[in-house]
C-alpha cells in the first residue's frame, strides 16, 4: 500500500516540465484598459474604422458587465488596470526565409519541440506561429492560395478582407457574448482567419502554435474560421507556454461557421504553464469556443486535450441550427497539484434531426479541482433532436476533487437525450496487474489512464495523438527514477 | 530456483499461510491442490507480491535473492509471471500496446535495449500459433470484453511473450470447457524446458492430465501436509477432500 | 419559459410580517427558537424570495408563486371528519393536519402506539427542560435556502413526532396534510420527526385540497433525525389542487447504521417543489430515494435533492422518474456530495423522463461533487418520448392507442411505486398514479 501511494505522491505532484523564457525584444504599452488603449491598438495595427467602432461598443459594454462567478473555480480578483493589452516583437523588415527569424523565437520552437523546419519539411503542416500577438511567419501560403483557401493572420484578414471579417466576426460570439469575450472583443490582439471556399476541402491540417511571452501582457486571441458550402477543414491548435511567476490572462475568442454541407474539425491541445505546486503563478484560460451549425447536414466538431494552465474556464459549443446537423465534443482534462478546471460545452439544438455526442474524461490529482459543466438544451421545434453525453472523472489521491455539473433542458417531446457519468479511483488492481507483467507504477498509471481517454484520443489527428499521449504522461509524470 | 521457507502471511490480521515450505528446481512443474480457502490463491498473490498480504514470518527466495523486498514489477523483471485467476481488464489499452511496453521494460532491465517493431511483431505472431490464440483478440484492449476462457489463454500468451522463469497459474483451469482446457496446458506444455519451472494450482485434477506435474503438493490449513507424485492427484481425485479434512483436522485453525 | 418576466421580490412584506406577528411566531414558546427565528429572518432579508437568478432556483422562479398578495392568516376553516374520512386509507393510525396545523378532532389516533409521542411542536418546544429548543433549526447550516429561512422565521407550529429509543413501530402512520380555506395564505408549518436509536417508522405523508378557493402558498419544513441503527421509511403522496403551490423541504440526518427510505410522488397541484437534503452522519447508513412526478398542463414540479456523504462507507441510491404531459414543466436536481473523509461511499443516482406533449419541458441538473478518491459514483439520467415499438406492439395485441400508452406509462411508473413496503398505500398510489396518466 504505502509504496503505490508514495509513487502516486510523486507523480501527482510533479511539476511543469516545459518551464523556460525566451527574451525577445517587445513593443509593450504600459499597464491600463481604457478607450485610449483601445484606439492605440486600433491604430497601431492600422484597422480600417469599423474595426475601431467594433472594439469600441465591445469595450463600453463590457464596462457594464461583472466577472462570471459560477463556475467551480477560485482565484483572487483580476486588476484589469494592471495588465497590458498590446504587445508585439518589434517590427522587422518582410521575411523571406526562416534564416530571418530572430534566432532567439527559433530556438524557443525548438524546446517545444515544434520547430517551423520541422513542422515545414516533415509533416506538411501549414504553421501560423503566433509569438505574443502578432503573427510572425506564415507558410504554405501560396499552396492553399491555389486553392482560393484564405488561411492569414487575423490583422491581415482585417485589411485584405473586411467583407468577409464583417460578415462573421461577432456572429456566433457577439461582442457582448460574456464577459471575457467582451473584453476580447475590445482589445483582442491577434490571431488566425481561415475561409475554405465552397466545395474544398483543405487538403492539410491548419495549425497554429499561440504562446504567450512577455511578462504581464494578456494574451487576447481571435480566430475565425469559416467553412463555406460542402467544404472541409480540420485546425489544429497547440500552446505550451514559458514559466512565470504572475499569473496571466488568456482570454481567447474563436468562432466556426459551418454553411450547408461543411464540416470543422478544430483539435486543441492546451498546456499553457499550470502555476507551481503550491498554486503559485500559472495562466489564466478564459476561453469562448464557439462555432455554429448554419446549414443543414454541417458538422462541427471540437476536440480538446487539457492539461495545463492555472485555470482553465472553457466551453467549446455548438449551435445546431441546419437540420441534420451534428456536434460533437470530445475532451480530456488533466489538473494536477493545486490546478483548477471547470471546462465541458453547450450544444443548442435548434434544426430538426440534429445530433450531438459529448465525451469528457476528467482526470484529478494532487490538490486539483476538475468539473465538466455541460448544457444540452433542445428547443422546441427541434424535432428528432439526439444527444448522447458520457462523462467519466478519474481520481488520483485523496485530496482532489472531481464534479459533474450537466444541465439538460428539454423542450420538444421528441428528443432523445442521454447523459451518463461516472467517478472513481484508479484501479489498484490494474497498475497491480500492468506491475505483474514488468511495468513499474508511474509507467501503468500512464498507461492506463492513456487507455481511459482512448475514445477522445483517437479522434485527434495522429502526430497530435501522439503529442497528446505523451503529454498526458508527463503532465502526471513525477520525479520517479 | 524458488525457495520458500516457513512462509507466514495475513489478511486483515487472519492468518492465512502457516508456515509453509516449498522448493522448486529448474524444470520442474509443480502441482499445488487443495479444497477452497487452503490459501492457494494467497500463494500465488504473495510470490507475486500484491498489496494486502502481510508476511508475518519466513522468506521467499527467488535464485537465491530474497523477493520479498522487491515491488511486484521488479518481480515480473526477475522472471515471476503470474497468470491471474480473474484477469484484470484495463479499457483502451491495447494487448500489443501492453505487451511491447512489458516486453521493453524487461529487456531494459537486462540490460538490452528495446526490441525491433519488426522482431516483436515477429515474436507476436509466433507466439499466437503457439497458443493458438485468436489474433483479433490481440488487437483489442487488455481482456476487456474477453469471455473467462479468452481472458485465460490471454494470460498463457502473455505468459509466452514474456517467457518468465517461474510461471505461476493460479486456477487457470477454472470456468473453461475441456477443449479451451487442452489448449491451454498445450500451451504449458510447449513452454516447459529444462531452465524454466511451472508452479500449477489447481482445484482438480483435470488440468493435470494434461500438465503432467512433477510433484504434487496438498495445500490445507495453510500449510503443505501431504507431497508426492502425479498419482497422489489421482488418489485425492478418487478421495476428495475430505480425506485430507479427516487427517489433518488436528491442526489448529 | 424565458418569456415570463421575473416578478419582483416581496420579501419586504414578509419581513415586515415578521415584526407584526411576534406574539403567535414559535418563537414565543422558547427563547432559543426566537433568536433562531431573529437569526433566520436576517438571512432571508439578504437573499429575498429566490427567482431564475439563485442557481438553486434556475429553473423554478418562486416569485411567480409567491407574491404579495397572500396573507400569513386566513379566516377559520369548519371542517369535520366526514369531510377528510375518505382521505384515510388502510386503517392506519391518521394524524390530520389543517393548515400546518395538528387537529386533533379530525384525526383517526386509536391505532396510534402509546409509545409513539405525537404533539404539537409549539407543547414540544415549551417545556424548557427538553433541550427539544436547541436541536430546533440545527440541521441547517448557513447555506439552507431562502425558502427554509423563511419557513423558520415565520413558522408557528407544526407537529412533532418521537419514536422512542429501541421501539419498532410496526404499524404505518399517516400523516394527512389538508389545504382548506377562502383566503390567500402563506402557511410556514415546521415538522420534526424523530426516531430513536434502533428504533423504526414508516411515515407516509399525504397532501390533499378539502374545501380550499383560493390560492394557498405551502413553505413547509420538516426536519427528520433518523438515530444510529434506526429505520425511516418516508413515504410522501402530493395531490393538492389547482390553487396550492409549495414548497417542501425535508431536511434528513441519519447516523451509524441508520436506514432512510423515501418515497415522493407528486400527482398534482400548481407548482410543487420539493428538496430532500440527506446528511450522512454515521457511517455503515444506507439511503434509498425514489420519486415519480407527473406534470400537466400548467403545472410545474421540481424535484431537488442533495445526499451528503459525510463520513465513509456509506451507500445512496436515487432515482426519480418524471412524466411530462403537453404544456407541464418537469424539474430534476440532483446532487451527490462526497466529503474528503468519506472514503468508499458507493453513491448512485439516476433520473428518466418520458416527454408526452408538444409543449413539454423537462429541465434536469444532475450533478457530483467529489472530493474522496476512494469512491464508487455514478449519474445519468434519459429523457424521451414513449417507446413507439412498445406502443405499437401493444395496438397489434387488440390494445388501442390510449389503453396501450396508459399501459406502458403504469409500467414506467411501477417502478417507483412498488419501492413502498407498505401495501395500502401501495394500492393507493397505483390507483392515483392511473388517475393522473390520462
Amino acid at each position: 500500500m504505502a509504496g503505490s501511494d508514495k509513487i502516486l505522491e510523486e507523480i501527482t505532484t510533479s511539476e511543469y516540465k516545459y518551464g523556460f523564457t525566451s527574451d525577445i525584444e517587445s513593443d509593450t504599452i504600459p499597464a491600463g484598459l481604457s478607450e485610449d488603449v483601445v484606439r492605440f491598438i486600433s491604430a497601431k495595427k492600422e484597422e480600417p474604422e469599423f474595426m475601431l467602432e467594433y472594439r469600441l461598443k465591445a469595450y463600453r459594454h463590457w464596462l457594464t458587465m461583472k466577472e462570471p462567478n459560477w463556475a467551480h473555480v477560485k482565484f483572487p480578483a483580476i486588476d484589469y488596470q494592471s495588465i497590458s493589452y498590446y504587445s508585439a516583437p518589434k517590427k522587422q523588415k518582410v521575411l523571406n526565409s526562416l534564416d530571418e527569424v530572430d534566432p532567439e523565437l527559433l530556438r524557443t520552437f525548438e524546446k517545444l519541440g515544434i520547430s517551423l523546419v520541422e513542422q515545414m519539411r516533415l509533416s506538411g503542416v501549414a504553421v501560423d506561429a503566433v509569438l505574443d500577438s502578432v503573427s510572425v511567419k506564415t507558410t504554405f501560403k501560396e499552396k492553399l492560395s491555389e486553392l482560393g483557401i484564405i488561411f492569414c493572420s487575423f490583422s491581415e484578414a482585417v485589411r485584405k478582407h473586411p467583407e468577409l471579417i464583417k460578415k462573421y466576426m461577432g456572429s456566433v460570439v457577439p461582442p457582448g457574448d460574456n464577459y471575457f469575450a467582451a473584453l476580447n472583443s475590445a482589445v483582442f490582439s491577434d490571431g488566425s482567419f481561415c475561409y475554405i471556399p465552397k466545395g474544398v476541402r483543405c487538403p492539410m491540417e491548419l495549425s497554429t502554435y499561440f504562446r504567450i511571452n512577455s511578462a504581464g501582457t494578456g494574451q487576447f486571441e481571435r480566430t475565425l474560421i469559416v467553412a463555406d458550402e460542402g467544404a472541409y477543414v480540420s485546425y489544429l491548435e497547440g500552446c505550451t507556454a514559458p514559466m512565470r511567476d504572475e499569473n496571466q490572462l488568456h482570454a481567447a475568442v474563436v468562432e466556426i461557421v459551418a454553411h450547408k454541407d461543411a464540416e470543422v474539425k478544430y483539435s486543441t491541445v492546451q498546456n499553457w504553464y499550470p502555476g507551481n505546486k503550491e498554486g503559485k503563478g500559472g495562466i489564466y484560460n478564459f476561453v469562448t469556443k464557439r462555432g455554429i451549425c448554419l446549414g443543414d447536414n454541417s458538422k462541427i466538431s471540437w476536440t480538446q486535450v487539457e492539461t495545463g494552465s492555472a485555470i482553465t474556464w472553457k466551453y467549446p459549443s455548438v449551435i445546431l441550427k441546419g437540420n441534420y446537423s451534428v456536434g460533437e465534443f470530445y475532451s480530456i482534462a488533466v489538473t494536477n497539484n493545486m490546478q483548477q478546471a471547470d471546462t465541458g460545452t453547450k450544444m443548442t439544438h435548434i434544426g430538426k434531426n440534429t445530433k450531438s455526442t459529448i465525451v469528457s474524461k476528467g482526470i484529478a490529482a494532487g490538490k486539483s479541482n476538475n468539473s465538466y459543466r455541460g448544457l444540452v438544451r433542445i428547443n422546441k421545434g427541434a424535432s428528432k433532436a439526439r444527444n448522447y453525453s458520457q462523462c467519466d472523472s478519474l481520481l488520483m489521491g485523496d485530496r482532489c476533487g472531481a464534479h459533474t455539473f450537466p444541465y439538460i433542458e428539454i423542450n420538444d417531446k421528441t428528443a432523445i437525450v442521454e447523459h451518463e457519468a461516472t467517478t472513481s479511483k484508479i484501479g489498484e488492481d490494474q497498475i497491480f496487474y500492468c506491475n505483474q507483467r514488468g511495468i513499474d507504477t508511474e509507467k501503468a498509471i500512464g498507461l492506463i489512464v492513456n487507455g481511459y481517454c482512448r475514445e477522445v484520443l483517437n479522434k485527434l489527428p495522429m502526430e497530435f495523438a501522439v503529442e497528446a499521449q505523451k503529454l498526458l504522461a508527463v503532465s502526471l509524470e513525477g520525479s520517479v527514477g | 530456483m524458488l525457495e520458500i521457507k516457513n512462509l507466514q502471511v495475513s489478511v486483515e490480521g487472519k492468518e492465512i499461510l502457516k508456515g509453509l515450505n516449498l522448493t522448486v528446481n529448474k524444470g520442474e512443474v509443480h502441482a499445488i491442490m487443495g479444497p477452497n480457502g487452503a490459501g492457494k490463491s494467497t500463494l500465488a498473490s504473495v510470490i507475486a507480491g500484491k498489496q494486502d498480504y502481510e508476511v508475518t514470518g519466513g522468506s521467499i527466495l527467488f535464485n537465491g535473492k530474497d523477493i520479498l523486498e522487491l515491488s511486484p514489477d521488479e518481480r515480473a523483471k526477475e522472471g515471476v509471471f503470474l497468470a491471474f485467476q480473474y484477469p484484470i481488464e484495463i479499457p483502451g489499452v491495447s494487448t500489443i500496446n501492453f505487451l511491447k511496453t512489458a516486453v521493453n521494460e524487461i529487456r531494459q532491465h537486462k540490460g538490452m535495449g528495446n526490441m525491433e517493431a519488426k522482431e516483436f511483431l515477429a515474436m507476436l505472431k509466433e507466439k499466437q500459433k503457439l497458443v493458438q490464440i485468436d489474433t483479433n483478440l490481440t488487437g483489442r484492449s487488455v481482456n476487456e470484453g474477453f469471455s473467462g476462457g479468452e481472458k485465460k489463454r490471454n494470460e498463457i500468451f502473455q505468459m509466452a511473450m514474456l517467457n518468465p522463469q517461474l510461471a505461476v497459474l493460479d486456477e487457470t483451469d477454472s470456468g473453461l470447457d475441456i477443449d479451451a482446457l487442452r489448449i491451454v496446458a498445450e500451451g504449458v506444455n510447449k513452454l516447459r524446458n529444462k531452465n524454466n519451472a511451472f508452479l500449477v494450482i489447481t482445484h482438480y485434477q483435470r488440468l493435470l492430465e494434461y500438465i503432467i506435474p512433477d510433484f504434487v503438493h496438498v495445500l490445507y490449513n495453510g500449510q503443505i501436509v501431504k507431497s508426492g507424485t502425479k498419482e497422489l492427484a489421482l488418489e485425492l481425485e478418487s478421495k476428495g477432500y475430505d480425506w485430507i479434512k479427516k487427517e489433518f483436522s488436528e491442526i489448529p485453525a | 419559459m424565458s418569456a415570463v418576466a421575473t416578478k419582483k421580490d416581496t420579501s419586504a412584506k414578509w419581513l415586515e410580517q415578521f415584526e407584526l406577528t411576534a406574539a403567535n411566531r414559535l418563537g414565543a414558546a422558547n427563547a432559543a427558537v426566537l433568536e433562531k427565528q431573529q437569526k433566520a429572518i436576517a438571512g432571508f432579508a439578504e437573499t429575498g424570495i429566490p427567482d431564475k437568478k439563485v442557481e438553486d432556483y434556475k429553473y423554478t422562479n418562486i416569485r411567480l408563486y409567491l407574491n404579495d398578495e397572500f396573507a400569513l392568516k386566513g379566516a377559520a376553516t369548519r371542517l369535520r371528519q366526514s369531510d377528510v374520512r375518505h382521505l384515510f386509507f388502510g386503517g392506519h393510525a391518521t394524524i390530520v393536519m389543517v393548515n400546518g396545523r395538528f387537529v386533533q378532532e379530525l384525526s383517526s389516533l386509536k391505532n396510534l402506539p402509546r409509545e409513539v409521542i405525537v404533539k404539537n411542536l409549539f407543547t414540544v418546544l415549551k417545556a424548557t427542560d427538553t433541550g427539544a429548543g436547541r436541536e430546533f433549526n440545527e440541521q441547517f447550516d448557513e447555506k439552507a435556502s431562502p425558502m427554509a429561512m423563511l419557513n423558520t422565521a415565520l413558522t408557528q407550529d407544526g407537529i412533532s413526532i418521537t419514536v422512542p429509543a429501541g421501539y419498532d413501530c410496526k404499524g404505518p402512520l399517516h400523516l394527512l396534510h389538508i389545504s382548506s380555506g377562502t383566503d390567500k395564505v402563506l402557511y410556514n408549518p415546521r415538522h420534526v420527526i424523530k426516531v430513536g436509536e434502533g428504533a423504526s417508522l414508516t411515515l407516509i405523508e399525504t397532501y390533499r385540497s378539502v374545501e380550499l378557493t383560493e390560492k394557498t402558498f405551502i413553505n413547509s419544513v420538516t426536519e427528520m433525525i433518523v438515530e444510529k441503527d434506526a429505520t425511516l421509511n418516508n413515504y410522501i403522496l402530493q395531490e393538492e389542487d389547482a390553487n396550492v403551490s409549495q414548497n417542501n423541504v425535508h431536511q434528513v440526518s441519519v447516523g451509524t447504521s441508520g436506514k432512510f427510505n423515501s418515497v415522493t410522488v407528486s400527482l398534482d397541484g400548481k407548482m410543487v417543489r420539493n428538496d430532500l437534503n440527506v446528511n450522512i452522519n454515521g457511517e455503515n447508513s444506507e439511503i434509498h430515494m425514489h420519486g415519480l412526478f407527473v406534470v400537466k398542463d400548467g403545472q410545474h414540479i421540481d424535484n431537488h435533492s442533495l445526499v451528503s456523504h459525510n463520513v465513509p462507507n456509506c451507500f445512496s441510491n436515487e432515482l426519480y422518474k418524471g412524466i411530462i404531459a403537453d404544456g407541464g414543466t418537469g424539474v430534476f436536481n440532483g446532487k451527490i456530495f462526497v466529503k474528503q473523509d468519506a472514503q468508499k461511499t458507493n453513491a448512485y443516482q439516476s433520473n428518466k423522463n418520458i416527454l408526452m406533449g408538444e409543449n413539454s419541458t423537462m429541465n434536469t441538473k444532475p450533478q457530483l461533487e467529489i472530493y474522496a478518491d476512494d469512491v464508487k459514483c455514478s449519474h445519468g439520467t434519459t429523457t424521451g418520448r414513449i417507446d413507439e415499438e412498445a406502443l405499437f406492439y401493444l395496438q397489434t395485441r387488440g390494445l388501442n392507442e390510449n389503453v396501450a400508452r396508459k399501459v406502458l406509462l403504469g409500467a414506467f411508473a411501477t417502478e417507483i411505486s412498488d419501492t413502498v413496503k407498505d401495501t395500502a398505500f401501495r394500492v393507493l398510489l397505483e390507483e392515483r398514479i392511473q388517475v393522473h396518466i390520462v
